[in-house]
């Protein structure tokens, strides 16, 4: 049998629902032995603060999955982790390449996926977020972005149909409105 | 002439941080350590600027990008969400 070691990380609802999770668990690890994986372990990460709001959630719970399964199996885990409401996202990573499931030490790769600890979450970051919001905004906002480049000029811009009257007036209407 | 001038001009050379230290281990899992590597705004540093070796500035990337799927890092941010 030809397997590969995988972890995936998905996401849940922060309010989400442990026995959604444990059958969701117990789907997803069927799909996996029918075709001679193995699980490894599923961590629980706890809740984070997402980077950016998904389904309106601004916080997630995060889970690691480590398994060792048949490439075609991927599929059907990712299909039933979409099927569920309180998965946000998930992300499966290869970790090595294809091999017998008899070329694995599966006490070492348990050993490596429960020495992982999640990243630690900075904990100022909260606190550094409200004052950002505060504070006028500066001077370097727009750094990132090209100098010429300017989007109000763009939307300012009369639609077509109506242009060749207003050409004229507008011009240096615009003109000056940049001059003040 | 030439080179003294360019040395002069470039200042102290930059070294890969990922060269410099091998125990340093470039995962998507991490990203308190890969947000040295984006700009306030999100966006990836260049390599001319963080100074990073090219084949370790490809799997920074891979692991950026990896890490902003599964929202442990930004996209973008306008810094006043």
């Amino acid at each position: 049998m030809l397997v590969r070691s995988y972890e995936t990380i998905f996401i849940t609802k922060p309010d989400f629902e442990k026995e959604a999770v444990d059958k969701l668990h117990g789907r997803v690890l069927k799909a996996i032995e029918q075709q001679g994986g193995i699980e490894l372990e599923l961590v629980d990460w706890g809740k984070r603060r997402l980077a950016y709001p998904i389904d309106r959630q601004r916080k997630g719970n995060y889970f690691y999955f480590g398994f060792i399964a048949a490439p075609g199996c991927i599929g059907e885990v990712h299909r039933l982790l979409g099927l569920s409401a309180d998965v946000l996202r998930y992300q499966t990573v290869a970790l090595s390449k294809v091999l017998p499931l008899t070329a694995f030490d599966l006490a070492a790769e348990r050993a490596r996926v429960q020495g992982l600890t999640p990243d630690p979450q900075d904990e100022q970051e909260e606190e550094r977020r409200r004052d950002r919001r505060d504070r006028p905004r500066s001077r370097d906002r727009d750094r990132d972005r090209g100098r010429d480049r300017d989007r109000d000029r763009d939307r300012e811009r009369p639609p077509a149909a109506e242009a060749p009257q207003e050409a004229a007036p507008a011009a240096p209407a615009e003109t000056a409105e940049v001059v003040a | 002439m030439k080179s003294e001038f360019r040395r002069r001009r470039m200042g102290r050379r930059k070294v890969c941080p990922f060269c410099a230290d091998k125990t340093l281990y470039i995962d998507y899992k991490t990203p308190s350590m890969l947000k040295r590597f984006i700009t306030e705004r999100g966006r990836i540093v260049p390599r001319r600027i963080s100074g990073v070796c090219a084949p370790h500035q490809r799997k920074l990337q891979l692991a950026i990008k990896r890490a902003r799927v599964i929202a442990l890092m930004p996209y973008s941010s306008t810094g006043i969400d």
